[in-house]
Parts: C-alpha cells; sequence; structure tokens
C-alpha cells in the first residue's frame, strides 16, 4: 500500500519496510537503556529524548534521538539505510549537515538547552557500513568540489543483529568522526558493545514507536494486536470506533502517534478486509489472521496486498496433491489399463 | 507475533476477560510476560500458570529491580 492510499502494493516490499523500522525501535531502545539504565552512563546525562523535535529556519527536524549531558555537550543521532540511488546518499547528508547546526537540545522540562559541543551520529546497518564511508566520507566529505563539507565529521556506528544480540560498532577507519560530547566515563571507551534483548527488551515494549514515521504495516500490527484489544477487551462480532479515538489510544499507550499515521494504518486494515468505514465509524471485525503461527505483519500484508495467505496456498497444495493421488477408482491405480 | 530472532515478541489476548499482554523470550531460561493497559492480575496468574505449566518452570516471579548493567559486561 502506497503511502497515504489504501490501493494494495507488493507484500514483500511492505514487509522489508515493517524489518527495517522494527530494527530502528531495537536501535532506539538499545541507546535509551545504555544512556538511562546502565551503571555508567546514566550519571552523565541530563536527558534522552526518544522523539526530538526541533524548529529550525529550516522547519521541523525529526532526528532518531538527541543526548544531552550534562556538562552542556550534546549527541544527535540518525538510523540510515543507505540505498543504492545516489538521493538516497545526498538526502542523508543533507539530513547530517542540518543537525551539526544545531545549538540546542532538547531537555527533560519539555523546551531545550543550549549545547558547547555537538556529536552528530550517525547509525548504520553492518551490511551498508562500507558503501556508506565510502560514499559519504570518501566521496562527499573528502571532496573539495562537494557542497557536503561540515565543521566535524559525524561519528559513524555500524549495527547488527546476531542470534543472541545486537553488535554495535564504532566505524574503526581513519575515516570515521570522534566522539568529542559527554561526560566521564564517556562513550568512546566502549567502542564494541553487544547488548542482548533481555536489557533492552523492557524499553520497547513501553515506547514501541521509533522517531520515523510509523509505517502503515506497522502501525497497523500494533492497533490489531495490542490497541484494538485492549480497548474492546473480549472479542465482539463487531467493535466500532473512530480515528480519533484511535489516535488517543495509540498516544495513551506509547507516548507517540500521528493523525496521518493512524489514518494510513486503518487505510491498511481496510484494505486488508479487517476493518470497514463508514459515516466517520470504523468497524472492525475481530478474527484471528492466520490459522499458522506465521508472523501477524506477514499475515495483514498478505491481505492487504490481495495476495493468498499461507493458509490459502496450503489449502491449494494439500487440494492438488489429493486430486494427482490415485484412487482406487483410477484405472491406472487398478491395474486395468489396457483390459 | 510481531518479532522472532535475536528474540522472540508476540502478543497475547486472554479471551476470558479481553486481558493483553505482550510476551517476550529474550534469552533461554525465563519468559517475561508484561501486563497491557487492559489486563487483570487474575488474567496475569492464568497466563503466566499455563506458560508455565508448558514449558515446565521452575518459579513465576514478580521480576526485581536489577542491579544496572555495567557496559564492561557487554563488550
Amino acid at each position: 500500500m502506497a503511502r497515504g492510499t489504501d490501493s494494495p502494493a507488493d507484500p514483500d516490499a511492505l514487509v522489508r519496510g515493517y524489518v527495517i523500522y522494527d530494527r530502528a525501535v531495537d536501535i532506539v531502545s538499545i541507546y535509551h537503556w545504555l544512556f538511562t539504565e546502565t551503571k555508567e552512563l546514566p550519571s552523565t546525562v541530563e536527558h534522552f529524548e526518544r522523539y526530538p523535535k526541533l524548529k529550525t529556519s529550516e522547519g521541523e527536524l525529526t532526528p532518531d534521538f538527541t543526548v544531552l549531558f550534562r556538562n552542556g555537550t550534546g549527541w544527535v543521532a540518525e538510523i540510515a539505510n543507505i540505498a543504492l540511488p545516489e538521493g538516497s546518499v545526498e538526502s542523508v547528508c543533507r539530513q547530517l549537515d542540518k543537525y551539526s547546526r544545531f545549538t540546542h537540545l532538547p531537555n527533560a522540562r519539555g523546551g531545550t538547552t543550549e549545547v558547547s559541543k555537538l556529536d552528530v551520529v550517525l547509525l548504520t546497518p553492518i551490511d551498508n557500513a562500507t558503501d556508506a564511508v565510502r560514499r559519504i566520507y570518501g566521496e562527499r566529505i573528502e571532496n573539495p568540489e562537494h557542497w557536503y563539507s561540515p565543521a566535524r565529521r559525524p561519528v559513524m556506528i555500524q549495527f547488527a543483529p546476531t542470534p543472541d544480540h545486537y553488535v554495535l560498532q564504532v566505524w574503526p577507519g581513519s575515516q570515521n568522526g570522534v566522539f568529542l560530547a559527554g561526560g566521564e566515563p564517556n562513550y568512546r571507551d566502549w567502542a564494541d558493545l553487544k547488548p542482548p534483548p533481555k536489557n533492552f527488551a523492557n524499553n520497547k515494549v513501553r515506547y514501541a514507536f521509533a522517531n520515523d514515521p510509523i509505517p502503515p504495516l506497522y502501525l497497523a500490527t500494533r492497533l490489531w494486536l495490542n490497541v484494538f484489544p485492549s480497548r474492546f477487551g473480549v472479542s465482539a462480532v463487531t467493535d466500532e470506533t473512530t480515528t480519533e479515538e484511535v489516535l488517543e489510544l495509540v498516544r495513551h499507550q506509547y507516548g507517540r502517534g500521528r493523525m496521518g499515521e493512524v489514518e494510513d494504518a486503518m487505510k491498511m486494515l481496510r484494505t486488508a478486509g479487517l476493518v470497514t468505514f463508514a459515516d466517520g465509524i470504523w468497524k472492525i471485525r475481530r478474527r484471528r489472521l492466520s490459522r499458522t503461527d506465521s508472523d501477524a505483519h506477514v499475515a495483514i500484508a498478505q491481505l492487504a496486498s490481495g495476495a493468498r495467505t499461507v493458509d490459502d496456498r496450503a489449502r491449494t497444495r494439500m487440494r492438488r496433491e489429493l486430486a494427482s493421488q490415485p484412487t482406487l477408482f483410477d484405472e491406472d491405480s487398478m491395474g486395468i489399463d489396457g483390459v | 507475533m510481531f518479532h522472532r530472532n535475536p528474540y522472540l515478541h508476540f502478543a497475547l489476548t486472554d479471551e476470558q476477560d479481553g486481558s493483553n499482554f505482550d510476551v517476550l523470550v529474550t534469552r533461554e531460561d525465563a519468559i517475561d510476560i508484561f501486563p497491557g493497559f487492559r489486563s487483570s492480575a487474575s488474567s496475569l496468574a492464568r497466563v503466566s500458570q499455563l506458560l508455565s505449566e508448558a514449558f515446565g518452570a521452575l518459579e513465576i516471579r514478580e521480576q526485581p529491580g536489577s542491579e544496572p548493567v555495567s557496559l564492561y559486561d557487554l563488550v
């Protein structure tokens, strides 16, 4: 489903978007935990902002998170999945360039505080890291002809999930920037970290989202599995709600949510045949998404794209297999061919 | 189901009273149950009991406030 529409789209693309966003939620949750709940770093932190919005002359900017340290310095961090097209790299560089000009960061009182030093931190998946270094540092920062020429280089951290933990590694190459912000002890003292999920799971359940716009499939899945059951309890045949109420529920449960995001998620559920809409009222047809243990987001993506579900395919395969099996009434199987 | 490796995360709704939970398996010897906005104590007890019976749990307990983890333990 394209954003803002309710026409079908490629289910694989929807699921890819879900996975990328979910990974970003994990990464923000990890840093949220590192800076606020570990033994060493919280004493140096004034405020960790998970959903920063910073007003600038160029409009409102929304990095993935910011950290205001007690010594008046700060981090502004962006998670970037750099794609093949050059426009994707240019877009990331423009963002990083704007962030590097921040003079204030969010504080715990809902305002902002001036910072004396600012580290721009670029977090990138490990499989894109080498490419990101070549294209951002090599082809742009070190190219005197290119417009992107920050006073200080961003610090790049690569990350990857493993079966047991996440890996966070400050890019070891000499092209990388260096950390100047933060107190003592300082994040730079731990270039490689391997946080296991048990450490940040609580944080992820509580907040659930990252600062980037929530993909419709991601929010639709949350609505279906958490928000609607919490609102309506035991399944009735049909529950009714409004977009405004759903937005309020999402904000109440997770502290974040925008009208456009809720509208897009509800449209996706409508395309999937799970809700209907008339006269400003959403009717929710609560039912199991699948009779298998398939992931909820995969099932919704398949329904929304018009693709057949896993169950449908299994049933078709079974019918085909049954049809191809010889029966007592087939001439072949009875050995009477040609008799 | 929300998430698989490196951890398992799924939502669970108790059809008896509509209680909703997030359930996470982040290590091999524990299942964490996070009560949602609509969840009763009796449902939490029921869900905990069912999961503990299914997996042969040694104990069911409220997660105690744990000592902060050192970054040196994550290296």
